[in-house]
């Protein structure tokens, strides 16, 4: 059992014309860090949601495990639910507690959690997000950068075994969206069979990813790993999504008869590379 | 000068056990007709400071200046810088909705507060709410919604119904449809694509071009790069610096104000640390830089 997630042949739409979502396919292997690029308006969300059960694909089918889950089995879903769990953009759809520690027990609470245990585990995850000292607050008195890290909070308690985030980190200001990034490489570092599936803008982040799916009007436009997904330049300028830095400058220099290895991926091994040449 | 901002400090839940000071004595000048950017990590001030600009809240100490508006919860001291004004100055600090008109914020995430039933409604609510009467809000409207790109196949539909930038720039609309002259934007390209980015971003350069005063609130240096000629960076409820974007990039301790430089100065920064052999200081674009790399390891 490798696998998580696959999609086979899903097709939504919001209205009759079925071009939300078109023949959408691929599967995400258990561990690994997906993540999901498009402009805006591409189906990046809509999937999202399909992903995480709240809306039903009009046809084709998910797996989770390796089981077809089907949106009208009650039990299934009640399980799934504990394995999957979804961070939206915006964290006034999401904010239910009235304080931030009520935010983050609540999906602990439906489980059932020992009271004790709670508490310990809502300290704990407020404190990882930095927000412990804001736990008697309301939303109101808090801002959107607060309410998603809150947001970030409440999943990330429920010991779950695939995450998505859908530009989860959006109202963050960079120092935040890095701790962010940095609990989610703790966790999975702690537990290497955690999936994380990020809905992102961040083409830096997607170079960096394990697999990178690419969604155009509605259809996937291109899937791997990341230096292949990259690869054809004006493909992907041409749905209005930036080149990753390192790229560039690799593509740059072998226009100048400079190879660089396909090995460096971040710009300080990049900067750290060309630097040794010499 | 605009835009008088004069030693302004500000707490929240004053007197209370979360008591917070956010603004710590700031003084900054802006002119009209600028393009400047104030930037700074959360917590910096940045968000309490631009709802000064139109009284949403009221500095503690000191005062703001905008035009003839004078903005301070220290009424001994309005009084004061008003004793000598003519009378119609006076009367204009009493009707504080005519700072709000003149000063249009465009908040964080502006999608997120539409409301109305229809795309027109929604961007008419402004001038209504500014007195004015029904068709002339509606030509308002109107004039805004086109200004922003959006037409008139539009005008019937639901907000909700739009995409994440649609919705963004229908938003802006309701704020220029009061006819701010000073505009004030909150992280506008927050969460959009590059197209998108650059199609709000354009919208803003534009509505500059048309002479209006734009204070632009963001963390997205690249925005800064292209668009901005000021930038005021803030650290800890203070101003910490005043400076032209280019300087700011090539700073050395620009991490402490939180702040992602574009990824081209980050890596120049980079090849320095790892003892690159030319010096980077003048270049400033892509292809001489990949010049200068290309040369120096041909040589």
């Amino acid at each position: 059992m490798n696998e998580a997630l696959r999609l086979e042949h899903i097709y939504f739409g919001y209205e009759e014309d079925l071009d939300t979502l078109i023949d959408v396919s691929f599967s995400v292997k258990k561990g690994d860090y997906v993540t999901l690029i498009g402009h805006n308006g591409s189906g990046k969300s809509t999937l999202a949601k399909i992903i995480s059960f709240l809306l039903n694909p009009n046809s084709g089918k998910i797996f989770i495990n390796e089981e077809e889950i089907n949106s009208n089995d009650e039990n299934k879903l009640k399980n799934i639910r504990k394995i999957i769990g979804i961070v939206f953009q915006n964290p006034d759809n999401q904010f239910i507690g009235s304080t931030v520690e009520d935010d983050i027990a609540f999906g602990l609470e439906n489980r059932n959690t020992d009271v004790k245990k709670m508490k310990e585990l809502v300290y704990e995850y407020a404190k990882k997000v930095n927000m412990d000292k804001f736990l008697n607050k309301e939303p109101s008195e808090l801002s959107g950068g607060q309410k998603q890290r809150v947001a970030i909070a409440g999943i990330l308690a429920l010991n779950l075994k695939i995450i998505i985030f859908d530009e989860a980190t959006s109202m963050l200001d960079p120092e935040g969206v890095e701790d962010i990034k940095r609990l989610i490489f703790e966790m999975r570092e702690k537990d290497p069979t955690l999936t994380f599936i990020s809905i992102t803008h961040d083409i830096e982040e997607a170079y960096l990813s394990d697999y990178c799916i690419v969604l155009n009007k509605g259809k996937i436009l291109k899937e791997g790993k990341p230096f292949e997904v990259f690869q054809n330049e004006e493909l992907i300028s041409s749905t209005g999504l930036d080149i990753p830095f390192v790229l560039k400058v690799k593509n740059a220099l072998k226009d100048n008869g400079i190879e660089i290895s396909e090995n460096i991926k971040t710009i300080d091994e990049l900067g750290e590379y060309i630097c040794k040449l010499k | 000068m605009q835009i008088e901002i004069n030693d302004i400090y500000f707490t929240y839940n004053k007197k209370r056990y979360d008591e917070f000071e956010a603004l710590k004595g700031v003084s900054l000048n802006i002119n009209k007709g600028e393009f400047v950017s104030l930037v700074g990590k959360t917590g910096s001030g940045k968000s309490t400071l631009i709802q000064m600009l139109n009284g949403l809240l009221l500095p503690t100490k000191g005062y703001v200046k905008v035009d003839d508006f004078i903005i301070t919860s220290d009424k001994k001291l309005k009084k004061n810088l008003l004793r000598n004004a003519s009378k119609e100055i006076k009367d204009l600090n009493k009707k504080s909705y005519l700072l709000r008109k003149k000063v249009g914020i465009v908040f964080q995430f502006p999608e997120y507060q539409l409301f109305e039933e229809t795309v027109l409604k929604d961007v008419m609510f402004g001038p209504i709410n500014f007195k004015v009467e029904e068709n002339l809000a509606k030509e308002k409207a109107i004039n805004a919604l086109h200004s922003v790109g959006i037409n008139d196949s539009y005008f019937a539909r639901s907000p909700f119904e739009l995409s994440g930038g649609e919705k963004r720039r229908v938003a802006i609309a309701g704020i220029l449809a009061s006819d701010p002259e000073i505009l004030v934007l909150d992280e506008p390209t927050a969460g959009l694509d590059p197209n998108g980015k650059k199609e709000i971003m354009n919208l803003v350069k534009n509505i500059h071009s048309q002479g209006k005063t734009i204070i632009l609130v963001t963390h997205d240096m690249d925005v800064i790069m292209n668009y901005v000629d000021k930038v005021f960076v803030m650290n800890d409820g203070k101003l910490i610096e005043e400076t032209s974007p280019i300087d700011l990039f090539n700073k050395e301790n620009i991490n402490m104000c939180s702040l992602e430089i574009p990824t081209f100065y980050k890596f120049k920064k980079i090849l320095k640390k790892h003892g690159f052999c030319k010096d980077l200081k003048e270049i400033n674009d892509f292809s001489s830089l990949i010049k200068c790399i290309s040369e120096s390891l041909n040589e």
